[in-house]
């Protein structure tokens, strides 16, 4: 039977799968070395800026930019409603942004909470609208409703 | 595949001698045996992923992060039959969480479990150098998140990206956690007498 699964797997099916050999330790170091590169990119590209002053909840539908708000600028909490695939509710205030609702089935989004520090985000993926925090310094345009 | 499976049928017929038309001491033929099989192997990786999405969300972790036990299965699958098996049972996955969870769910359970299924594949199928469970879980965990990230990206865009870092993170301890359980689990598996003849 044994020779049988060799001619079927390609290997000897009787060995045992050790838990820890010597390559292993390459796959770990790949995959750590993809995660600081990716750490750097996402979060020291842009000088690493990190006063609470200045932030910016940039709102997305289908990956496309739609709208960006000052969080400071803001003095009373106000919802806004936004229709994706679904329709989801947003509610935006000084402290930072939150889903409030959402038509979607898990409601993912809503239990992320409220996001306020800057590289946060909170996506609603079947409704495919997300919200991001950014630093004002930056080349976005501020205040701007586009697309 | 088919082909193949024949083939091996005719050779067993003839040095073993066995029972008619069936290719196995079990009484059943190969391809009836894989069928079997797969079909068992899609229920239990249905029902860990099921079992894992009872259990309370991390307060740490983003919501909708999951440990990955059904790529215990899928560990299992590979290890021991041809890789087609294994797809399949990516599939059923996949088509389960289209059916319960809506369009996107089984979008990113099927980039997700490509992602994870080739490269563990690959390290569990290489030839020269062999890999632990360790290294086997952790790359199919990180590929697993990898591949979601991707859809999720095509889906939702920028905002997506910074999930990255966190979950990759979280991979390894999740990716850890399941390969010890297959370490523990795979020597018992093969005690049931249908598997070990087998295989």
């Amino acid at each position: 039977m044994l020779r049988e699964c060799r001619q079927v797997c390609g290997q000897a099916a009787d060995k045992k799968r050790g838990f820890f050999r010597p390559f292993d330790s390459v796959v770990i170091g790949v995959v750590l070395a993809v995660i600081s590169v990716c750490v750097f990119l996402l979060f020291y590209s842009d000088g690493g800026d990190y006063d609470r002053e200045g932030r910016v909840a940039v709102i997305s539908i289908y990956g496309e930019d739609v709208r960006t708000v000052e969080l400071d600028g803001i003095d009373e909490p106000y919802t806004l409603e936004l229709e994706g695939d679904m329709e989801v509710v947003l509610e935006l205030s000084h402290n930072g942004v939150r889903f409030v609702s959402s038509r979607c089935p898990d409601k993912l989004c809503v239990k992320r909470g409220l996001i306020s520090q800057r590289h946060e985000s909170a996506v609603c993926l079947p409704s495919k609208v997300s919200v991001r925090i950014e630093s004002r310094a930056g080349d976005s345009v501020l205040d701007a409703v586009a697309g | 595949m088919r082909d193949k499976t024949d083939k091996l049928n005719t050779s067993d017929k003839s040095d073993k001698g066995i029972k008619g038309e069936s290719g196995s001491a079990l009484g059943y033929s190969k391809g009836v045996y894989m069928l079997t099989l797969t079909g068992l192997l899609s229920a239990v990786a249905l029902i860990l992923s099921a079992l894992e999405n009872m259990l309370p969300d991390f307060p740490l972790v983003i919501p909708g992060f999951k440990l990955g036990l059904s790529n215990i299965t899928l560990m299992f699958s590979l290890e021991l039959f041809p890789l087609p098996c294994s797809l399949v049972i990516v599939l059923v996955k996949a088509a389960f969480a289209l059916i319960t969870r809506g369009a996107v769910a089984g979008v990113l359970s099927l980039s997700g479990g490509l992602a994870s299924t080739v490269t563990m594949w690959l390290l569990i199928r290489a030839r020269r150098i062999s890999f632990g469970c360790l290294g086997v879980g952790i790359a199919g965990a990180f590929m697993h998140n990898t591949g979601q990230l991707i859809a999720a990206f095509a889906f939702a865009g920028d905002a997506v990206k910074i999930y990255f870092p966190v979950l990759s993170a979280v991979s390894f301890l999740t990716g850890t956690l399941t390969a010890l359980l297959y370490y523990i689990i795979m020597p018992l598996l093969r005690k049931i007498p249908q598997i070990s003849q087998r295989c």
